[in-house]
């Protein structure tokens, strides 16, 4: 199940919260919440719900096991053992069919590649349940005991498939300490309505564009401009696509109680790429930073190593394919060179260079993100800088840059802060009660549009969700 | 470059004796409750490299979820105001959500699209197997999704939206995706929206509208399809004494059944094949005299221009079934018929039933697109070069290009039926040396030097009558390599684009100005070029319906 149909908004969000509002118990609660995220996981494809419990299981035994023999060597084993399992999992259903098809060309030998289904939210689930048993060996939070609770937060339908990638210790408390007040559920229905407003609204018609010039269109003969155009609005179309599923998760998890983190924060207005990753799916580089930047596997000083690892990682956790190792060791190199340049240097530089230098490599980066076709993608990279020899300009990107005029404008409004400046000027001015009531009235309008957009609109998956 | 040592090292130096002295810790005596929740929450504390936050509600820096974090204090009044705001925020949206959902649980659900014609989704059936597979629960969606009460109107509404975008190629407005194109043979893919059943929604032919309609022929023949040769290669035509064809017997198939109607655009199925087109909704009693007149007028105008009228057939003419095309009390072929009786004598009317027919099992018509592929484009140049005087290279000295590509109903009315219906599209590369200017609607040069054909590829299957000359918005003037003292201007639709390639073997100039896009009196441009020939290209439906008006308003410029 999708939070962009109309099935979720209607019936299923509406049963979740009718019963969850009724239980006033916290137990009973959770489980209205694990059942819930039950049936939404099994929704698409039942069985690999065991696969989910399975899962869940193993950590739940791992966690118990290192709590048990804290501070030896047997706890390391039951951590190890716990990684494996889980990386193994990872590793068997979404890269063993990239990783035989490789080793087939570099090897004589000709293995049967693998057809594996990939399970829905895999990497989410899976790098969750990771963060959970290296926090239990570091000791930073406690050991959960009850394999139900344990289920839930792993399970927690909000972010179960797309993520953010919701540390333990960020609802440790929440699971048995929760209280919703009349903001949270004002806020969260905001998010949700806003979140819904971007994939569907936004991020789906904006898709169109990319379609037309990326998949359906001659991208040899495609211009400069037409190039830079559709390469910006697919940019946006995945922020708004990613975004948006983040805001309905933050929201839900806000109206049920929970607090998660934030998992954007405006990434364009980024000055440099560091930045941006500072603010591009957080909870992704939080983990990459927090569970392998700072092991230091290739020992302190060879910190640099650890650094292309990491973005190695980052890159092969969004697919099985080169172009998104490409694409994460790409970003990797722009960080590297910023820290050898260091902060202080890069403040110095004047804002407007650095802007364009940001923008300049996080539009080739999504180029890459792209392009699974290595030969479309040097297509592309050609015509981006116009070394293939096509017009400046042509007639049909014109055509489309004008038809979409105001849908293109008004992504990128929104891809600015603009909204919250608006806000804070108006509480500033005390006038708190007309943003929220011009918001209630965006929000209803907003949901309503998205819902007349969803009519027959069954295929509308979030780019998110083949991670 | 900055030394080794920089503020990111420092940073992570921190971070990383922080983390080592956390482990360290750990190992030295057991965690208890109390003091490992404070060390989570310094964690989330130390956390400070995502110092913003998305949320609209929180734009200032934070730490995360620190409940240290400096928030400058809210006014007592703005703490009230933002209560009461999320109390009406939450009973407005609570009542909004209640209201839908009663509206998609209790008003009555569809099972038919009228807008669609087809059977909608059904409920699934339950089995273990296709539960197991997935397939009931998404059954169950695809239910719920597509027979979402008033699900025609709504779907209207969200048309409506996105038209305000989209993306428009010549008046029509291309919403959605296409891919994966089959020839209109093989594997389908699956579906990427809902599929149901297509229903078959028989339109019976009206028991006696042919009879009763003075100028439609009845006829016997069978429907024929492009590739088929007709009936008339049975008995021969009736011509005039010059040889011209008076008439086309029209096939008839009283089995024809409509599939997919939106306004004039169906889809339908003839003799087991599955056609799509525009049936004729020519207007001769509004809008012939217009035609006519405008016409005579240029023709007045230009007295020393030989001025040509083509005003085009379509598989109206030569292949839809008679029988649904209930729309326009004449026939196109009659309507056509009647401009040319009512042309002035000195205007050369390119008769294109004679220059068509013999080529009917040639393949010069699409069969899911209202128009004609570049070789019936061809014939029709041919004819008109014939009644110029002019040279005429033959077809075989083109390049072909063979392409597929979705007709042109599929583009504007996005019915799922006909999204892998894909067919055969050839186009033909002229063999002579030409240079192709585009101009605006004010004739100021915008791309010199451009392209008579797109490049191969260049676009897509959904796009592709755009291959010729790319848009109707600019005004082309075409240099060719030919030396005979001739020039044209063309005045035409988006019909007649295929035909201009075919004349650039024939003409030293020609200027293709669309009637749409023009900002300029082209009989006067035309006089100040001196162009020595003059043609207007229209399929006869647009002769019948505004064109004559438009035509008339440039030449007053």
């Amino acid at each position: 199940m999708i939070f962009a149909d109309l099935l979720f908004l209607y019936i299923f969000m509406a049963l979740c919260l009718a019963a969850y509002f009724i239980c006033k118990n916290v137990t009973y609660r959770n489980i209205v919440l694990v059942l819930f995220s039950l049936v939404f996981y099994a929704w698409g494809e039942p069985v690999w719900v065991f696969l989910l419990l399975g899962s869940v299981t193993v950590n739940y035994v791992g966690g118990i096991l290192i709590d048990k023999f804290k501070g030896t060597k047997k706890s390391t084993v039951a951590l190890a053992l716990t990684l494996i399992f889980d990386i193994g999992v990872l590793i068997f259903f979404k890269y063993a069919g990239f990783l035989t098809e490789n080793f087939n060309a570099i090897s004589p030998v000709d293995l049967p590649v693998p057809d594996i289904k990939m399970p829905i939210g895999i990497s989410f689930f899976t790098f969750q349940i990771i963060s959970y048993i290296i926090d239990c060996y570091w000791g930073t939070i406690k050991v959960q005991k009850n394999w139900g609770k344990l289920l839930m937060y792993i399970s927690l339908f909000p972010q179960l498939v797309a993520g953010p990638i919701v540390r333990y210790s960020v609802i440790e408390n929440d699971i048995d300490n929760r209280k919703t007040t009349a903001r949270d559920i004002s806020d969260g229905i905001t998010r949700i309505c806003m979140g819904l407003g971007k994939k569907v609204i936004l991020a789906n018609n904006l898709s169109v564009i990319v379609d037309t010039f990326f998949k359906e269109g001659n991208l040899e003969a495609l211009s400069v401009t037409g190039m830079w155009y559709t390469v910006i609005v697919y940019a946006m179309q995945v922020y708004f696509d990613f975004s948006g599923y983040s805001d309905i998760a933050i929201g839900l998890g806000r109206v049920f109680g929970f607090h998660f983190d934030e998992n954007f924060n405006y990434p364009f207005i980024c000055k440099n790429i560091t930045e941006f990753w500072q603010r591009w799916h957080i909870s992704l580089g939080t983990f990459f930073r927090d569970y392998l930047l700072y092991v230091p596997i290739f020992g302190k000083r060879r910190k640099y190593l650890n650094l292309f690892l990491v973005w190695f990682c980052t890159g092969f956790w969004h697919g099985a394919a080169w172009n998104y190792i490409i694409w994460g060791l790409y970003f990797g190199f722009f960080i590297l060179i910023e820290r050898l340049i260091g902060a202080k240097a890069l403040k110095q530089i004047p804002t407007v260079i650095t802007h364009i230098y940001s923008k300049i490599v996080i539009i080739v980066g999504f180029g890459i993100f792209y392009f699974t076709d290595m030969t479309k993608f040097g297509i592309f990279l050609k015509g981006l800088f116009g070394l293939n020899g096509n017009p400046l300009t042509d007639i049909i990107s014109a055509r489309s840059m004008t038809s979409n005029l105001w849908l293109v404008l008004v992504a990128v409004i929104l891809c600015l802060p603009v909204v919250p400046k608006i806000k804070e000027k108006l509480e500033k001015s005390e006038h708190a009660l007309l943003y929220s009531n011009c918001q209630t009235v965006f929000n209803i309008a907003i949901v309503a549009l998205s819902s007349i957009l969803l009519v027959n609109a069954t295929n509308n998956p979030f780019i998110y969700w083949n991670f | 470059m900055a030394e080794n040592k920089n503020e990111f090292d420092e940073l992570d130096e921190i971070y990383r004796q922080k983390l080592e002295n956390q482990k360290k810790a750990k190992k030295e005596k057991p965690v208890k409750e109390k003091p490992q929740k404070a060390e989570a929450q310094d964690k989330k504390e130390e956390n400070v490299k995502i110092p913003l936050s998305d949320s609209e509600d929180e734009p200032k820096p934070k730490k995360r979820r620190s409940s240290k974090k400096k928030k400058p204090e809210e006014s007592e009044k703005v703490k009230k105001q933002k209560k009461i705001g999320s109390v009406i925020n939450i009973t407005a949206c609570s009542v909004f959500f209640v209201g839908a959902i009663c509206f998609q649980l209790f008003m009555e659900r569809p099972t038919i699209s009228e807008s669609e014609k087809r059977e909608l989704a059904k409920f699934p059936t339950f089995t273990w197997e296709s539960y197991w597979s997935g397939e009931f629960t998404e059954g169950i969606s695809t239910y719920f999704n597509d027979t979402v009460p008033f699900r025609d109107e709504l779907k209207s509404i969200g048309a409506v939206f996105r038209s305000w975008f989209g993306f428009t190629v010549d008046g029509n407005v291309i919403v959605g995706n296409v891919s994966n194109v089959n020839s209109g043979e093989g594997s389908k893919p699956a579906v990427t929206t809902t599929s149901t059943k297509p229903i078959i929604i028989v339109t019976p032919p009206p028991s006696d509208s042919t009879s009763d309609t003075p100028s439609k022929e009845e006829s016997s023949a069978p429907a024929t399809t492009p590739g088929e040769t007709s009936g008339q290669t049975e008995a021969p035509l009736p011509t005039d004494p010059d040889g011209h064809i008076l008439s086309y017997p029209t096939p008839s198939d009283p089995d024809a059944q409509i599939i997919f109607r939106q306004g004039n655009q169906v889809a339908y199925i003839s003799r087991d094949e599955l056609y799509a087109g525009q049936l004729y909704g020519g207007d001769r009693d509004n809008f012939a005299t217009n035609y006519i007149s405008s016409v005579n007028t240029i023709k007045e105008l230009l007295p020393d221009v030989n001025v040509y009228n083509m005003t085009c057939l379509t598989q109206n003419t030569f292949f839809t079934p008679v029988e649904l095309n209930t729309e326009s009390f004449y026939t196109e072929q009659s309507d056509a018929a009647y401009i040319s009786n009512n042309l002035r004598s000195d205007i050369i009317n390119i008769d294109l039933l004679t220059a068509l027919t013999p080529h009917l099992d040639e393949n010069i018509f699409f069969l899911r697109d209202c128009h004609w592929q570049q070789k019936g484009a061809y014939y029709a140049a041919e004819a008109f070069a014939n009644a110029a005087g002019v040279d005429f290279a033959p077809l075989s000295s083109y390049t072909p290009v063979e392409k597929i590509c979705l007709g042109s109903v599929y583009l504007n009315t996005q019915y799922d039926g006909l999204m892998y219906e894909g067919e055969d599209f050839t186009y033909y590369i002229p063999p002579n040396e030409t240079k192709t200017d585009y101009y605006d609607y004010n004739y100021e040069l915008q791309y010199e030097n451009y392209y008579l054909l797109a490049p191969d590829n260049y676009y897509g299957p959904s796009f592709f009558y755009n291959t010729f000359m790319m848009s109707d918005e600019y005004i082309k003037h075409i240099s060719t390599d030919v030396e005979n003292g001739r020039s044209l201007v063309i005045l035409k639709d988006d019909y007649a684009n295929p035909l201009v390639p075919c004349l650039t073997s024939s003409f030293e100039d020609i200027y293709v100005i669309d009637i749409r896009y023009c900002n300029f009196n082209p009989v006067v441009f035309a006089k100040e070029r001196q162009v020595t020939d003059f043609l207007i290209c229209v399929t006869t439906e647009n002769a019948m319906d505004e064109t004559g008006t438009y035509i008339s308003d440039i030449i007053s410029y």
